[in-house]
């Protein structure tokens, strides 16, 4: 590479490094520089007042944060995984179809079209305790109505399907993409060896797709740490804080309570923890696929 | 020919006259999506006929209404002319020290006295942080009137020969005649962790308990732990266990007035605002049945919680632009323009249209409830820090009625982190010895 075109290389990349720079690192810096103010509205004007680190000690104390987080965590983790599992099986089911395939994808793809305020309403109708369809099918069983989003114990799993059925077609999309793009000839050499349709799945597809499953997975588990609507439109983070998650605290804090400080405190934490969770959760994955090679 | 040039001759006198004369400035004014909206809207529409004003309203649903008054009152220029705060954060923003002065506007104007008060919170004191009609500055006009009164279906009233309830235990005892779940409950309580707090007000303060021991003059003891407000609750889980809706934790504003529309509810207090759709025949089972009452009594009497609105006019916009709002809100809260805009499906902030005519009429039979509980309602926290105040009174409320924690654990809790709020915002404040 002469020099010439080391600096092109260089200058052309400048753009996108300003524009990441303007739109990525210097909200974070202000939002950690934010992090040891005290910021208040007074006389038309912000006034600043430094505390060091009393939003951080603060933070443990909030009554809302710390519930948020492990919520979030075990929502992360349970909606991550089956959104995988049902989006590797009906990828996997799409990918077989030979006719009217474009029909399936359009069908399955609903979900994340919706606007989430329909999404919302949709759920909160199906969920009605005494209005909800899902307490009428239950009762042709005989079973009672289940409280679904006002049961302590149950509204979290209420949130988990919503999410569930919300993201799951994005899985679908990018898994398909990953299985329609898998080499034919492993497959042909496969079939002429007698090798069974369930093996040909265990043993071809699984490993094959595992870089796209990676991806899929560490994408949609950032993604799921930002779940905001469903738990607005459904419970508000209720009953209690059994529903409550770091997006809803932080958004309570910055634009109702108007506390820019500790809304920044629990911002930079937030992403401190998801970025500590998605290292720790590439550790494993590469230790296991170290382990299995 | 003569004629047709004449005509026009008048068509363009009259629009170079009306554009003469009604030059005013265009305003903008930041407002709710909410039940009263249509007849607000139906009211406007008549002002700007009658004087050729043109207002646009940007029109937000709730949860966006803070914010956006915070970023334009606080901006070099404001975006909007009229601002309306409801008492969730009206007094964040009565503080915030960026609304005009009416007086400074038109130093003559002062509120009608048929115009209720709604406990002084068009005045607000700077030095005390509180409502105070004697020293504080008038920055607010009350636009809605809403209050919280007692729903009942009239018409199985009639039938079973009843008489609306007086206190509590009448309320059960009338409930339980109708509570026949899931078809109809007796009562529907509102006690969803964003609104508990609200519904809560009327029982509350019918037993003689509040949230701070005396904040019109600045003493923000907290006394949310006291005995009268754990009797409060103990009537509220009482009326949900013998007439209510067992999962009463879980019902916002939405799923009680679905329950009222739908004939599945013989009892509820609700905003007199939910009342415009219980007689629209595209919106309710129940046109005609519903009546209004003042909400049962506690040791105290009865009670409400107050939910009402108030215009503010920013000191970031036009002095011309300011003159033009008022004239707007002027005319909004005259007896005779309080009767259109009754008509028009909003909530009146007149207490003197008890005793008129109108009050009479079948249509308008809300009318006198809403006087009534209008004059017993109270504001459940006047303080600067409400949002934050009330989001602990909230979740503690919410826990106790969904059983995660007992009456005491869940109010001595909340008291102590409202003792932590005040005092670190350096209010006079106290608390009272766990209960």
């Amino acid at each position: 590479m002469n020099t010439k075109d080391k600096s092109w290389k260089i200058l052309s990349l400048i753009p996108i490094i300003a524009v990441l720079v303007i739109l990525t690192l210097v909200p974070l810096v202000n939002i950690f520089y934010n992090s040891f103010f005290d910021i208040r509205w007074d006389d038309g004007k912000y006034n600043y007042t430094y505390i060091g680190l009393e939003n951080y000690i603060e933070l443990p104390n909030n009554k809302f944060y710390l519930p948020g987080l492990i919520n979030t965590i075990k929502l992360s983790i349970f909606a991550v995984f089956f959104q995988m599992l049902f989006g590797f099986l009906i990828a996997l089911g799409i990918s077989k179809i030979k006719r009217g395939k474009g029909f399936f994808i359009s069908l399955f793809l609903l979900p994340i079209l919706l606007p989430p305020i329909v999404i919302g309403s949709i759920w909160r109708l199906m969920y009605g305790f005494d209005f909800g369809i899902f307490n009428y099918l239950l009762s042709f069983f005989g079973i009672f109505p289940l409280d679904w989003l006002g049961s302590s114990s149950l509204a979290f799993t209420s949130i988990v399907i919503v999410d569930i059925w919300h993201w799951t077609p994005f899985v679908v999309l990018l898994l398909l993409a990953g299985l329609e793009s898998l080499p034919t000839d492993v497959y042909e050499a496969a079939r002429v060896d007698g090798t069974s349709g369930w093996n040909e799945i265990i043993y071809i597809t699984i490993p094959l797709m595992i870089p796209t499953i990676i991806v899929t997975m560490v994408f949609r588990f950032i993604l799921s740490f930002k779940v905001f609507d469903e738990i607005y439109l459904l419970t508000q983070g209720g009953p209690g804080t059994s529903t409550e998650v770091i997006s809803f605290s932080i958004y309570e804090t910055f634009f109702e309570s108007d506390n820019m400080g500790l809304g920044s405190v629990m911002s930079v934490v937030s992403l401190f923890v998801v970025s500590l969770l998605i290292i720790i959760v590439l550790n494993v994955i590469r230790r296991v696929n170290k382990y299995a090679n | 020919m003569k004629k047709i040039i004449s005509t026009i001759s008048i068509f363009l006198f009259s629009i170079t006259f009306v554009g003469e004369v009604f030059a005013g400035p265009k305003l903008t004014m930041l407002i709710n999506q909410s039940p009263w909206f249509d007849g607000f809207r139906k009211t406007l529409e008549m002002y700007e006929e009658e004087t050729g004003a043109s207002i646009e309203l940007d029109v937000n649903p709730y949860p966006a209404m803070s914010e956006k008054i915070r970023n334009s009152i606080r901006a070099p220029e404001g975006i909007y002319d009229i601002v309306i705060t409801s008492t969730e954060f009206m007094s964040t923003y009565s503080d915030s020290g960026e609304f005009r002065n009416i007086n400074d506007i038109d130093p003559n104007y002062k509120l009608d006295p048929g115009i209720c008060s709604y406990q002084n919170t068009s005045y607000w004191n700077y030095d005390t942080q509180s409502y105070d009609p004697v020293n504080g500055e008038f920055i607010g006009i009350p636009v809605n009137g809403n209050v919280q009164v007692l729903y009942y279906r009239r018409d199985l009233y009639e039938e079973k020969g009843l008489t609306p309830p007086k206190t509590w235990d009448d309320l059960i005892a009338n409930a339980a005649v109708f509570h026949n779940p899931p078809q109809m409950y007796g009562m529907i309580q509102r006690a969803e962790r964003s609104s508990v707090t609200y519904n809560f007000g009327p029982y509350m303060f019918s037993h003689g308990g509040a949230v701070y021991k005396d904040p019109a003059n600045g003493d923000f003891s907290i006394v949310f732990n006291s005995p009268e407000v754990k009797a409060a609750m103990e009537a509220y889980l009482k009326v949900r266990d013998t007439v209510g809706h067992p999962n009463a934790h879980a019902i916002g504003q939405g799923e009680m007035i679905q329950y009222l529309r739908t004939g599945k509810a013989a009892h509820a207090i609700a905003v007199i605002a939910a009342w415009g759709g219980m007689d629209d025949p595209n919106k309710s089972a129940v046109i005609g049945k519903m009546g209004a009452a003042l909400n049962p009594a506690g040791p105290m009497g009865s009670a409400s919680s107050l939910g009402h609105w108030e215009a503010h006019i920013p000191k970031n916009i036009p002095d011309e632009n300011a003159v033009e709002a008022l004239d707007f809100l002027k005319w909004l809260v005259t007896k005779e323009n309080q009767i259109k805009y009754i008509e028009n499906g909003a909530v009146p902030v007149r207490c003197d249209l008890i005793d008129s005519p109108m009050a009479k009429q079948d249509e308008f039979r809300f009318l006198e409830a809403l006087g009534q509980n209008s004059d017993v309602a109270q504001f459940i926290a006047p303080n600067v820090e409400a949002v934050e105040s009330t989001s602990i009174t909230n979740l503690y409320l919410n826990k106790i009625v969904a059983g995660e924690v007992s009456i005491e654990e869940g109010l001595n809790a909340a008291a102590e982190e409202l003792y932590q709020l005040l005092t670190k915002a350096g209010k006079k404040t106290g608390k009272l010895p766990d209960l």
